[in-house]
């Protein structure tokens, strides 16, 4: 077993995905698996080996100028993006207490 | 003189259009009716995009009338709903972005109607890209043209259905582990993973930052090249675009002299590969040997036996952090049931996502917790590094590698659904040039004996796109003149409407 059930709840606790109680067991059992599967890159030397994190370049950094934005199209993007939050007050986004 | 408009190129219809023999407006009006009477069939769009493109039509009209001319003059295009075009809805075919409008618009779609193309709509996916089916989209599957009782392929599945069906001559998808290829091919087209950093990302929404990229769909090879030479380019919303531009070809290329590598663990119904397709991948190497290239088989042990493993450890990771930011806060879905703020985030996120999405959300947070890290992320990542120096060493002996694009022509529905392993199977030849970074083409080269189609994957060396399209493209002339039945074949329904 590369995964139990506590530990998923576990894992699930710190993606904050609270899944129903009667979804464990499979999740449980599909997640062992693809863990099994994946483990097979154990069997891989890899001493000496430097990560990849991605496949451009190391010394690749692109700049740009640091320029301020016009500030009425700031105001308006902001009014568009407010928009789509599921409840805001003035410019602020609003949220259910914190802390149960 | 409107009613073969579907079976022409985009470069076809751009000249009509340009020339003034049609208006973008009759081209919209004619594709625009093509698609709602088709997609209650196929269903490749989430939704159609009317009123926009109507839009868009008439005022590339008022400019080609005032003597100006469009690469893309009036070509409709389908959009993967996971880019943004400003003012419209960008769903990811998830439940936690069902309402969002887009605030903004993607680099590639502002190129696109710079150049001219209209938006017909947004293409359904795999929810967040995440599947090889389409079949986790949370509204409904698409359905393959060539047989509507088979999966597209996924997860561009809605752009590789609507172009097959020729709703649409051209579209964009997004390719992480072989989005744009896998379901090009199982739907009898044209599909292209650039070099990574080739295609500015500003405005896809983040699935796996290290792997994705934007590619074009199209009927043909020509057409694919087009788009990418629109969308192509450095962008400085996006750090990672290069300092590059493709430029579209003017001709294919001479495969006197080719150097193929045929990558000996996908040959010969190697890796679970249907031996229908094994035999269509032998006639298409029989092919390229008459045109004078020279066929090498070479082993890369690495790459057919750890891509997999290494892409499930690294696409979940860096998709369990982007995910992160859908917590019912600033915008999608929130549940609002819940009375405090850690229970609103995680009755939002379990009702939000699919199954699919929660899976791979559990395997990268599983992978970067602390005590695994090492064992999996890390480690994953110096696999990814000797898959990279295997592909660099390979590339010294050979010009271009050719694999099966899909080791399975289009299953049923339901086929793979319950079995999330059989299904990332599906991947296994397109994942290695994700890995690293590679460009990649699926283009069709014939037809199981169910009538459904075959992708042929040819990969090149990074940044040598235009050459990869430029042999691409020589093979599919080659095959035309070979063999006019497969070239010529399309799906029955498409004859059915207009």
């Amino acid at each position: 077993m590369s995964i139990s059930k506590d530990e998923l709840v576990d894992v699930a606790n710190l993606a904050r995905l609270g899944l129903p109680e009667d979804s464990l067991d499979k999740y449980t059992s599909e997640l062992d698996s693809i863990l099994n599967y994946v483990q097979r890159l154990s069997g891989v030397d890899t001493s000496n080996v430097d990560p990849l994190i991605h496949s451009e370049s190391e010394d690749y950094t692109p700049l740009r100028l640091d320029e301020q934005n016009n500030l009425n199209e700031v105001q308006a993007f902001r009014d568009d993006f407010l928009d789509n939050a599921p409840q805001t007050e003035g410019h602020f986004f609003k949220v259910p207490k914190i802390g149960d | 003189m409107n009613k073969d408009l579907h079976l022409k190129k985009a470069t076809e219809i751009a000249e009509l259009v340009n020339s003034k023999k049609i208006t973008a407006t009759e081209v919209t009006k004619y594709f625009l009716s093509r698609a709602e009477k088709l997609n209650t069939k196929i269903n490749a769009f989430n939704f159609l995009t009317p009123e926009l493109a109507i839009e868009q039509a008439q005022n590339i009209d008022k400019q080609i009338q005032d003597g100006k001319t469009f690469i893309l003059a009036g070509v409709p295009i389908g959009i993967k709903d996971n880019l943004n075009v400003k003012g419209i809805k960008t769903t990811c075919s998830s439940q936690i972005l069902k309402n969002y409008v887009s605030p903004y618009e993607s680099t590639v779609t502002s190129k696109l109607w710079e150049a001219g193309a209209i938006c017909i709509g947004k293409t359904n996916l795999d929810e967040f890209a995440m599947g090889s089916s389409t079949e986790h989209s949370a509204f409904a599957p698409t359905k393959n043209p060539w047989d509507l009782q088979t999966v597209p392929g996924g997860s561009s599945g809605g752009s590789a259905a609507a172009v097959a069906s020729r709703m649409v001559p051209i579209a964009l998808g997004s390719d992480t582990g072989g989005s744009i290829r896998q379901p090009a091919a199982l739907c009898g087209i044209v599909g292209m993973k650039p070099t990574y950093g080739l295609v500015s990302r500003y405005g896809l929404v983040a699935f796996a930052s290290s792997l994705d990229q934007v590619g074009p769909l199209a009927t043909n090879v020509e057409d694919a090249s087009l788009l990418l030479s629109v969308i192509s380019g450095h962008d400085e919303k996006d750090s990672t675009s290069l300092e590059a531009k493709y430029e579209h070809i003017s001709a294919q290329a001479d495969l006197k002299g080719l150097k193929i590598g045929l990558i000996r663990e996908f040959a010969s119904n190697g890796k679970g590969i249907n031996q229908e397709i094994s035999n269509s991948i032998n006639s298409s190497l029989q092919l390229f040997k008459e045109l004078g290239a020279e066929v090498k088989e070479v082993s890369m042990p690495l790459i057919s036996e750890h891509c997999l493993d290494v892409y499930y450890v690294i696409a979940p990771s860096e998709a369990s952090s982007n995910l992160a930011r859908y917590d019912g806060v600033r915008f999608g879905y929130r549940d609002t049931e819940a009375t405090g703020l850690l229970s609103m985030y995680k009755k939002t996120r379990a009702t939000g996502f699919g199954s699919e999405v929660v899976r791979r959300i559990m395997i990268g947070t599983y992978a970067l917790s602390s005590g695994y890290y090492d064992a999996y992320y890390k480690k994953a990542q110096q696999v990814r590094k000797l898959i990279s120096d295997e592909f660099e060493k390979t590339f010294k002996e050979v010009d271009v590698l050719l694999t099966p694009t899909s080791p399975l022509t289009a299953f049923p529905f339901g086929d793979k659904l319950n079995d999330p392993l059989s299904m990332y199977l599906c991947d296994i030849a397109t994942i290695p040039a994700n890995l690293a970074g590679l460009p990649a083409i699926s283009v069709n080269c014939g037809f199981d004996s169910s009538n459904l189609p075959i992708g042929l994957q040819l990969m090149s060396g990074q940044q040598k796109d235009q050459k990869l399209l430029q042999i691409a493209k020589a093979f599919e002339e080659a095959l035309r003149k070979n063999n006019s039945q497969v070239s010529a074949k399309l799906p029955e329904l498409i004859g059915k409407v207009n």
